[in-house]
């Protein structure tokens, strides 16, 4: 284990007595000291994180998996092993510690610790708890049998140990006790799926989902295949400067938008979720959902329609045009996102 | 309409702004901001503070790739909160449930005894006077015996106007065994674990403690049939006609005023709910079966009661489905509201079973009218699939081609929702009150997931598809007419085979 001071963060004592409220069973040979590393990790996490998020890149690099071709990082743990200018000068209120540490689940915790280390009695404890629900995840993530080998691949992973600089690495050395750790398993899952669909996908041309690939100004690029489409059927040439002019002010009238309102904006539109499935990641109840997506849709019809409006100075007529040419120019579009309104 | 042209034409503009609106900086869309697996957990389980979670809000949503992720979180989420609910069931359930090989063995013995019972019913009646002098005092639950059969054919004339909910319904989704909700099938489907469960527990729980053991495990027996023809096939091999006068017995005797307030157990209301609408057979001998279980004293006149009513039941099912639903609808209606909708005693208390060997030929020929009148419903039974759905009050029915009906209130009412397609349906499954899914022949699958609009998923292939299997809007698995099983867990969009 990488040293940090022991003690710096969380002293033995507050150890003692966190690893008394995750009641850890004899058999995990779990102890004191040892949990209190862990902790002192996950506090650092916590407070010292550099601003770039180079650790939580470290961590997801890795947790990715053992496919990704970034150094594995495994011997960094996220926190420890940076280099002192990227840490924090300032220590952490010790209350604002004191408050992380009782908000962490203690349990999970103490299981993940006990697992990396290899203990088997907390690995029966793990494969019998969490085992199925894994496979379950996996299935309900990425389908039956792409989700048995999901599953499958984790857990080989998560059982397996690697000796890196002497020193016994596991998956499990990334779980910091502040989420469930059913929910850290299935982000990582999700990370894995959706790393592979995106391989797989790469291949499609038109993909918006691939962000990157787009520059943000490309909406040119989209223009350019309006225009050779319309160019096909019917040469406008003041359609494309409308619909350049509505997708100008559409932006932003997006960018206006509070970030957790165009969150939900993007779950609905881009991702297609269940007004529920959004509702679960926002923590929110279905109906609010419902009620706020209403709210924001109007929104952005009013700021586009004032922009359009007073900025551009188009008038009623042309306006119903623009609308008209994004009906038409996105009709792909508009089946799928119907087919979520359901 | 213009304006929801508009909202049309919008739709699809922020669908492609969104999807292309990036945060300046992550050019590469490699995820170079994009928190690991510890944050996307802790953020989903909401664990991060206010500034942290407004800093990934404002990343999230300009970033597709963590919103995938997220998503896939979801899905992998809402599985498992159904699975905790219906773990807290099945826990619930598990003792009750035997051993899988104890239901078809002692569905075997039930039936035998079932017929046993009728025919000694049949041809051995007693005075009136005996109804009372049999009756055990603290469970004569009233106004039961006489008043019955006048207000049993009340009850039933009142189900051809409902569509007639036939017993073909399968457990619903609460019910343990299944990992997803069961299926409605037309009238071919083999018992379903969660019938032949609460058969399971019949014997079970019944030998030990009674004297009418084995009519009882004859109410059991019927109580599995509803969902599946074997029964039918009994009934209709151990002959009709002298089932009616037993018939109306029984629909006294089944489960009502006693039934209801034995609601209140928490057995019961899981005994209801997993027997599903169509099947208030088997929710009453559940009921019966839990009361047994809970060693209350009427409840011995009870499950006589319900017990030589249902054996004859069987035997009118010779000529009618519908003496099945008919019992079921009482007792359906019992268990929903737990309050009169039975103002109908119909499912008479269970003393009174004990009075149905008493039958007067008044009743029998009134009686007879009925299983008449149920016998004219058969040939429309077969059209009538029910689903039903974890919600009491909701359920589904296919009465017609091109038209799905939904009640909302237990089955008293239907109103029509229009489907694209006059396919014939075989097989549904509602996993929440607002989501069900439909399949049936040349591949066509419906789905609604606000109750309201169907809107048709492609299928994995053009197949006859004889069964569905769904856990949420997203997630189901079909089953064609070969065997061959499809799964998808996006909603049809995508399907993988299944082994």
């Amino acid at each position: 284990m990488p040293s940090s001071p022991a003690g710096q963060f969380v002293s033995i004592e507050v150890a003692r007595g966190l690893l008394r409220k995750a009641a850890a069973p004899a058999e995990w040979n779990l102890s004191v000291e040892r949990f209190q590393l862990v902790l002192e990790r996950s506090v650092a996490h916590r407070f010292t994180k550099a601003p770039s998020g180079a650790h939580s890149k470290a961590s997801s690099n890795t947790a990715r998996g053992s496919s990704s071709e970034r150094t594995p990082a495994g011997a960094r743990d996220s926190g420890i092993e940076t280099p002192p200018s990227t840490r924090s000068h300032a220590l952490p209120d010790g209350r604002a510690i004191g408050a992380y540490l009782e908000s962490l689940h203690a349990a999970d915790l103490a299981l993940a610790c006990a697992c990396g280390d290899g203990n088997a009695a907390a690995w029966d404890f793990f494969m019998t708890l969490f085992r199925p629900e894994l496979y379950r995840a996996g299935r309900a993530i990425a389908g039956e049998s792409a989700g048995r080998e999901l599953a499958d691949s984790l857990y080989a992973e998560l059982y397996g140990l690697r000796e890196v600089a002497g020193q016994r690495k596991s998956l499990f050395d990334y779980f910091l006790g502040r989420s469930k750790l059913t929910t850290w398993l299935h982000a990582i899952l999700a990370q894995r799926h959706v790393d592979a669909i995106r391989r797989a996908r790469r291949t499609e041309p038109l993909d918006e989902g691939e962000a990157g690939e787009r520059a943000y100004g490309a909406q040119q690029n989209a223009l350019g295949n309006s225009a050779i489409r319309s160019a096909a059927s019917s040469p406008e040439p003041e359609r494309n400067r409308f619909l350049a002019i509505l997708q100008a002010v559409l932006t932003g009238a997006l960018d206006a938008l509070a970030p957790r309102d165009r969150l939900r904006l993007a779950y609905y539109y881009v991702e297609g979720l269940t007004l529920a499935e959004i509702g679960r990641l926002l923590g929110e109840h279905e109906a609010t959902v419902s009620r706020k997506l209403e709210r924001t849709r109007r929104e952005i019809r009013n700021r586009v329609e004032g922009a359009l409006r007073q900025e551009k100075k188009l008038s009623a007529a042309q306006l119903q045009l623009c609308y008209e040419y994004a009906r038409e120019e996105w009709p792909f579009d508009l089946t799928r996102a119907l087919s979520q309104e359901e | 309409m213009a304006a929801r042209e508009e909202d049309k034409a919008m739709a699809g503009l922020l669908r492609r702004s969104l999807a292309r609106n990036v945060a300046a900086g992550s050019g590469s869309g490699s995820g170079e901001d994009c928190p690991g697996p510890e944050i996307l957990a802790a953020y989903f389980d909401q664990a991060l503070d206010a500034q942290e979670t407004a800093r990934y809000d404002l990343h999230f949503s300009r970033c597709s790739l963590c919103r995938e992720q997220l998503a896939a979180m979801a899905r992998a989420g809402a599985a498992s909160e159904a699975k905790d609910a219906e773990k807290k069931n099945a826990s619930a359930w598990d003792w009750l449930m035997g051993p899988r090989w104890l239901m078809p063995a002692a569905a075997m013995l039930v039936a035998l005894l079932a017929i046993a019972g009728i025919a000694w019913r049949i041809w051995r009646p007693v005075a009136p006077a005996n109804e009372i002098a049999m009756a055990q005092p603290d469970s004569v639950p009233g106004p039961n015996s006489v008043p019955a059969p006048s207000s049993e054919l009340r009850v039933n004339p009142a189900l051809p106007t409902n569509s007639v909910p036939t017993p073909q319904v399968a457990p619903p989704a609460k019910s343990a065994p299944l990992g997803a909700t069961g299926n409605s099938v037309v009238p071919r489907a083999a018992p379903t674990p969660g019938d032949s469960a609460s058969v399971a527990m019949e014997p079970g729980e019944r030998r030990p403690s009674r004297t009418y053991g084995a009519t009882s495990a004859g109410g059991a027996k019927a109580g599995a049939s509803h969902a599946n023809t074997a029964a039918r096939r009994e009934a209709l091999s151990s002959g009709g006609g002298t089932g009616n006068a037993n018939y109306a017995t029984r629909l006294e005797a089944a489960p009502p005023p006693q039934t209801m307030s034995r609601m209140k157990s928490p057995e019961m209301d899981r005994g209801a709910m997993r027997a599903g609408n169509g099947s208030g057979v088997s929710a009453g001998t559940a009921n019966s079966a839990d009361a047994t279980a809970n060693g209350t004293e009427s409840v011995q006149a009870q499950d006589a009661a319900v017990a030589p009513a249902t054996p004859p039941a069987k035997k009118a099912e010779a000529g009618s489905v519908e003496s099945d639903s008919s019992v079921v609808v009482p007792s359906d209606e019992a268990k929903e509201s737990n309050a009169p909708k039975t103002k109908q005693p119909p499912p008479a208390a269970p003393s009174h079973a004990v009075g149905a060997m008493n039958l007067s030929a008044a009743k029998m020929s009134e009686a007879a009218a009925l299983a008449k009148l149920q016998a004219a419903q058969i040939s429309s039974n077969l059209m009538n699939l029910q689903i039903p759905t974890p919600d009491a009050k909701i359920l589904w029915m296919l009465a017609s081609p091109g038209v799905i009906e939904k009640s909302e209130d237990g089955g008293a009412t239907w109103k029509p929702e229009y489907l694209e397609t006059r396919a014939l349906i075989l097989a549904g499954a509602a996993p929440t009150a607002k989501i069900c899914w439909l399949v049936g022949v040349n591949g066509i699958i419906l789905r609604t997931t606000n109750g309201a609009h169907w809107k048709t998923i492609r299928p994995p292939v053009g197949a006859d598809f004889v069964r569905v299997e769904a856990e949420d809007g997203l997630t189901a698995t079909v089953t064609a007419t070969d065997g061959r099983k499809f799964a998808t867990v996006d909603g049809g969009k995508s399907w993988s085979g299944v082994k």
